[in-house]
């Protein structure tokens, strides 16, 4: 199992704090990315090409492989300070 | 050996002359002769409206792990002494005090280098993002501004030569 989760404007927008996905052979963040798309009828809000993304808690590129256990979470360009 | 980093995320406020006092140290650790400090305030206003705060949500399993991560780097990079990195978290109303990042270092520069690296790379790389709060009861979710992520990418160039 891989636990999805969302925050800031991505959160709002799919009024959703995340997902559970089933693992599968060969998962990067990418695939990943793509099976949630297919989840959400309002999807089209967000803003999917400038999305950060984390594989347990550190920052990663898309390309990153994804296995079960892992938590991936999909956010907005982050904006602190 | 006391501990080099003071990184914190919290709701509650932060007091710059108890993180100065503890970037300085005392005649028990070795003195460096440059100290730089930043802090960070919530506006009163953006281009187009008037705010009364700002609401800044985080990833909370990740942030302090990348505030830690992030000062270690920048100690490591500048051969700094002593780093704070410190972020608040919450409901802030204007004027409040948002941030605060501190360096030192045996001699100016790298101080300066140190802090500036941290905050422009605080605003590139933490889970942390700001809702400002408008006066007339809007809310609005702050974008990322092209401004920030150059001036973080700087630091990747400037890390070839």
């Amino acid at each position: 199992m891989i636990q999805v989760l969302f925050f800031a404007h991505t959160r709002q927008l799919l009024k959703s704090d995340g997902v559970s996905l089933d693992a599968e052979p060969g998962m990067t963040v990418q695939t990943v990315l793509d099976s949630v798309s297919e989840r959400f009828d309002n999807w089209d809000l967000v803003d999917a090409d400038n999305l950060m993304c984390a594989r347990n808690h550190t920052l990663v590129t898309r390309d990153t492989a994804v296995i079960s256990g892992d938590t991936i979470a999909f956010f907005p360009p982050v904006t602190g300070g | 050996m006391q501990d080099s980093v003071w990184a914190a995320v919290q709701t509650s406020d932060f007091d710059v002359g108890t993180l100065y006092t503890w970037l300085r140290g005392d005649s028990s650790c070795a003195t460096d002769g440059a100290i730089v400090t930043f802090t960070g305030v919530v506006r009163d206003s953006n281009a187009q409206a008037s705010l009364r705060g700002i609401e800044l949500e985080h990833y909370s399993e990740m942030t302090l792990p990348a505030l830690r991560q992030l000062a270690a780097t920048a100690q490591s990079r500048f051969s700094l002494g002593r780093v704070v990195v410190l972020h608040r978290i919450g409901v802030l109303a204007t004027h409040e005090q948002i941030v605060f990042v501190g360096a030192t270092s045996p001699h100016r520069q790298a101080a300066f280098d140190g802090a500036q690296f941290l905050m422009d790379r605080l605003k590139s790389d933490i889970p942390l993002w700001k809702k400002e709060l408008h006066s007339n009861g809007d809310e609005q979710w702050v974008m990322a501004k092209t401004r920030d992520s150059k001036a973080a990418q700087r630091w990747d160039s400037e890390s070839q030569t």
